[in-house]
């Protein structure tokens, strides 16, 4: 009894379970079904087709965010692949046209030339470009872009010239906390020159082989450096740093009322070396120069600056320097000390702020090109143009406050943004308050408004010219005919004639019309007729 | 019992682990989600269900940040031009401008634009699948710009009567009615009285020279609309043109289809046709009702222009054959454009409703580029080069072909194309042609404003 009714209650158990296994089994199904399965059918929507031609989509796909805002794919292979080739075929086109044989060789090694850059360079290698833009958080967006070859392709110079494996981002390690803007990028220099000399080589122009030929002599006796020494001393990583001080205010000497505010700007450019050539044919410049040289040599650093005698609203005294590896040339040798306080951690510098902290968050710590635009940056140029602008009195105050809707510094700009060679191209990332959408849309409306912008008033000047200068032509047969019926009519001065008393005079037998629509009055004799749109242009 | 305890045992693992995979695949999909979830929302995986991935041009562009309260940012444009000085009149009439936009931009329902979608793929050897929508979220599709092309997508019927030498077809839906109505509410909340007038005079005047009252010939109108335009390659023309060799082209045919809801138009054209004095041959079959004007004069093409009307359709042709194979095809008499293999592959896999179609045989484009091929022969004093690049450029085998369906749906416009057209191609020729057009039409307008303008000054010798 027991045991069966233990038996019972077990039995029930076990029913209860396989029914809740059932049941959470259904519920699971049709629920995580529902989410998973795709939408219904429907003869419009994608059938998820594969490719017949072999196109670099999933390759691209993986480097760039969906669900953004912007999302972009182009293949490129169908154009690009065998351009050099193409590039043979319009020269064919050219063959039959009569020039004379000095022209069609000039024209046979241009076209030489193109093929062998286009196909060296690599671009025919470049499979397809892809762009996303995702708002990552509320007004940051966050930008990728990849310019993609197939993996062992990538042998170009175009491809290997600006960066070869990613390193850490160095440069950052130097900026200083004021940094409003920073910029870095690896370039080899050495392979350049290499590629234009091979080029040349081949190019089959004795001329230009010549003057190349010549280049590093004439490089030498201008610097007093050695080519192929400056070019090994490179370390083929460049940057430029610019600082604003908003703790330091200058007032520029600019003609006007109120004076202008900035913060104390500051300029430092640093290249990688591998030794001191360039800096010591700098010194020498420096030396040349006759200006008085502060020399600093404090163990690694080697720092020569010149005193600028004038007094100047900014902080001005021209400092190179060299320390751990960077060249550094700078408008001051306080902010080579302050990058190289930043580096040995003595002091706070740009990774330590909260922007840098914000937009480098989640972002890649290596790359062969990189940099940041300090909100900061924008603000100050925004404050300037309203400064300038609260200047000019007397404006329209619609499109003031057009313009002060344009230019509020509150839409400052700012981004971060890391870009890497990757055994499959370029790829970057960038990080900012820009959505992609609106980059997109806003760069071929620019391009089309800065062709407009040329073009239209190009035209109408020279249209309104033109119709000027027919209504020259038009006064001085009004002033003839005016002149001719005085003398036939024994008229004076100071009488005026009517329109039909002067269309016997002109050719025509009537008043010539201004082409811009304004009418002529005539006037009394012994006075200028005038137009109601021009004015007396006599 | 014991075997009972396993089971049971074996029963709550299953379950345990049965959850625990769930889970895990939960886990799983949240933080592949995480990774792509946007701060601001998107229409992209609403478009995205529209397009094919992983061809040759893929494009999505959200356009809710811009069009969002668009009709607002152009109402604010009234306090740019606030400060500027003008007569009140004038004022007053850039308000009403302002107001008139602003109204216009909200009623047509661009602001519910929410995103931009293409995707091209080859979907066989030099055979290209596009795919285009413009995306409003559901329930946001009332503006006028989205229901005036057609409203729930039907079956293709202009398809059905394109004869099997149809070059091109072109049909499309229009609601004729809305925009007049449109117009007329845009102008009565305009603010412009003259512009009220204007309206109504229009109408008088035209019921006084058609006899017709115009609310009644937009009601005649069924929303339908298409074009067919045939070349007869089996018949070939010659046309006189003052050239030495004989100029020949496929006989061609031009064929304008009207869904009509009554015979007003009909008896509208006959009424017109008879004031001509022209010889009018009549039909007047069962269904068909049909006039066709004799032209006297002898043509290489064949024409004699005619109306008629058939199956809740008015037809507009060159010649009433045409329209006669129109029937015959539709009645299943005779094999139409649908049972030649060039539609029928092109045709692979579309949508067999839509509101809105195009269909382009290679035909087509071949005639074009034949016939310029003979007019650049006939010029013989050509640079061979150029000759040679012409020559390329038009070489008849790579006439353009496609068939297109587009659709009204519940969140705006989907469209599919077939054809031998890449779309990253097209994506890439169309902003080259748009500056090269631009370019050529720009410089010679400036080159030839200067040379004017010098002619002029040459005239002046004494002025600058």
């Amino acid at each position: 009894m027991n045991l069966s009714s233990n038996m019972k209650i077990n039995r029930l158990i076990a029913a209860g379970f396989c029914l809740a296994a059932i049941v959470a089994g259904l519920v699971c199904f049709s629920g995580c079904g529902k989410k998973s399965a795709p939408p219904v059918p429907n003869e419009y929507k994608s059938t998820s087709p594969k490719s017949a031609e072999p196109t670099s989509f999933d390759a691209v796909a993986k480097n760039l965010d969906e669900g953004g805002d912007f999302y972009f794919y182009v293949s490129t292979e169908k154009w690009l692949d065998g351009l050099s080739d193409k590039i043979s075929g319009w020269h064919g086109l050219f063959t039959d046209l009569p020039m004379d044989a000095d022209d069609r060789d000039a024209l046979d090694k241009g076209f030489a030339i193109a093929t062998r850059i286009v196909r060296d360079s690599g671009i025919e290698d470049i499979s397809g470009f892809g762009m996303s833009s995702i708002a990552i958080d509320k007004g940051v967006y966050r930008t990728k872009s990849v310019l993609h070859h197939y993996p062992g392709k990538g042998s170009g110079f175009g491809w290997t010239m600006f960066g070869k494996a990613p390193h850490a981002l160095s440069g950052f390690d130097l900026a200083p906390a004021t940094t409003a803007i920073a910029v870095f990028s690896d370039a080899d220099f050495g392979q350049l020159w290499s590629v234009v000399q091979d080029e040349v080589k081949h190019s089959g122009f004795p001329q230009a082989q010549q003057f190349f030929d010549q280049l590093p002599g004439l490089y030498a006796t201008n610097t007093g450096l050695d080519l192929n020494k400056t070019l090994a001393s490179l370390g083929g990583e460049y940057g430029v740093i610019l600082t604003l001080d908003d703790s330091k205010k200058v007032a520029l000497p600019l003609p006007t009322a109120t004076p202008v505010e900035i913060p104390d700007p500051g300029l430092l450019i640093m290249i990688k070396i591998n030794d001191d050539t360039v800096f010591n044919r700098l010194e020498k410049l420096m030396g040349q120069s006759g200006a008085q040289i502060i020399r600093t040599d404090n163990g690694d650093l080697k720092m020569r600056t010149i005193e600028v005698p004038l007094p100047l609203p900014i902080e001005l005294r021209p400092s190179i320097a060299m320390a751990g590896g960077w060249l550094f040339i700078a408008n001051n040798d306080s902010l080579i000390e302050e990058a190289l306080a930043v580096k040995s951690g003595s002091k706070p510098g740009l990774k330590s702020t909260d922007e840098f902290k914000e937009l480098s968050k989640d972002m890649p710590t290596q790359g062969n090109q990189y940099s940041f635009v300090s909100k900061r940056f924008g603000t100050n140029i925004l404050n300037v143009q309203q400064q300038v602008m609260a200047m000019q009195a007397g404006q329209v105050p619609g499109m003031q406050k057009m313009m002060q809707m344009f230019m509020d510094p509150a839409n400052a700009q700012h981004g971060f943004s890391v870009g890497t060679v990757t055994d499959e191209g370029f790829a970057s990332v960038m990080k900012g308050n820009q959505s992609g959408s609106k980059v997109a849309v806003l760069v071929p409306v620019v391009v089309v408004g800065m062709l407009a912008a040329v073009a239209i008033p190009n035209f109408t000047k020279a249209r309104s010219t033109a119709q000027s200068n027919a209504c020259i032509n038009n006064l001085r047969q009004i002033d003839g005919a005016k002149e001719q019926w005085a003398l036939e009519n024994k008229k004076n001065t100071g009488d005026v004639p009517k329109e039909s008393d002067l269309a016997p005079y002109i050719r025509g037998g009537k008043l010539p019309r201004c082409p811009q629509g304004g009418h002529y009055i005539i006037g009394a004799i012994g006075t200028n007729p005038t137009c109601s749109v021009h004015g007396d242009l006599l | 019992m014991k075997t009972k305890r396993l089971l049971m045992s074996v029963l709550i693992l299953a379950l345990i682990i049965f959850g625990f995979v769930l889970f895990s695949v939960k886990e799983k999909q949240k933080t592949v989600l995480a990774a792509q979830t946007s701060a601001e929302q998107t229409s992209y995986s609403e478009v995205a269900q529209y397009l094919d991935k992983g061809g040759s041009l893929y494009l999505y562009l959200s356009t809710e940040k811009w069009l969002d309260g668009l009709s607002g940012q152009i109402a604010k444009w009234k306090d740019i031009f606030a400060g500027m000085p003008m007569g009140t009149g004038d004022r007053e009439n850039l308000d009403k401008v302002i107001a008139l936009v602003s109204r216009v931009v909200k009623d047509s329902g661009v602001e519910s634009v929410s995103g931009f979608g293409l995707s091209s793929i080859a979907v066989d050897k030099d055979f290209y699948r596009t795919r285009m929508v413009l995306h409003h979220y559901k329930g946001k599709g009332a503006g006028f710009g989205w229901t005036m092309f057609g409203r729930a997508p039907h079956a293709l019927n202009g398809l059905d009567m394109a004869p099997s030498t149809t070059a091109l077809a072109v049909f499309s839906d229009f609601d004729a009615a809305q925009l007049w109505s449109v117009i007329q509410d845009e102008t009565k909340h305009s603010g412009f009285p003259d512009a009220d007038k204007g309206l109504d005079q229009f109408v008088k005047q035209f019921k006084r020279s058609s006899g017709l009252d115009w609310d009644k010939l937009l009601n005649s109108f069924g929303g339908e609309y298409g074009v067919i335009l045939t070349l007869d390659d089996s018949k070939m023309v010659q046309l006189p043109l003052p050239t030495a060799e004989p100029f020949e082209i496929p006989d061609p045919g031009l064929l304008i289809v009207a869904k009509a809801n009554d015979e007003t138009l009909f008896n509208q054209l006959e009424k017109q046709l008879k004031q001509t004095r022209l010889q009018l041959l009549s039909v007047n079959k069962d269904h068909l009702k049909m006039r066709s004007v004799e032209v006297p004069v002898p043509l290489p093409i064949t024409l004699r222009p005619s109306i008629a009307m058939a199956d809740g359709y008015l037809y507009i042709a060159s010649s009433d054959t045409l329209i006669e194979d129109a029937l015959a095809v539709k009645a299943g008499l005779k094999p139409g454009l649908k049972s030649t293999d060039e539609f029928k592959h092109v045709a692979k896999d579309m949508p067999t409703q839509g509101n809105r179609y195009t269909y382009i045989s290679q035909r087509f484009g071949q005639t074009y580029l034949k016939i310029q091929q003979q007019v650049m022969a006939m010029k013989g004093t050509q640079d061979p080069g150029v000759a040679k690049l012409m020559h390329e450029l038009m070489n008849p085998d790579n006439a353009k072909y496609m068939f297109y369906v587009g659709a009204t749906t519940d969140e705006g416009w989907v469209g599919i194309g077939n054809g031998n057209q890449n779309g990253a191609i097209v994506a890439a020729a169309v902003p080259v042609a748009v500056i090269a057009v631009g370019t050529a039409m720009v410089l010679p307008a400036v080159a030839a404003a200067k040379r004017r303008a010098a002619q002029i000054n040459a005239m002046h010798s004494n002025h600058p």
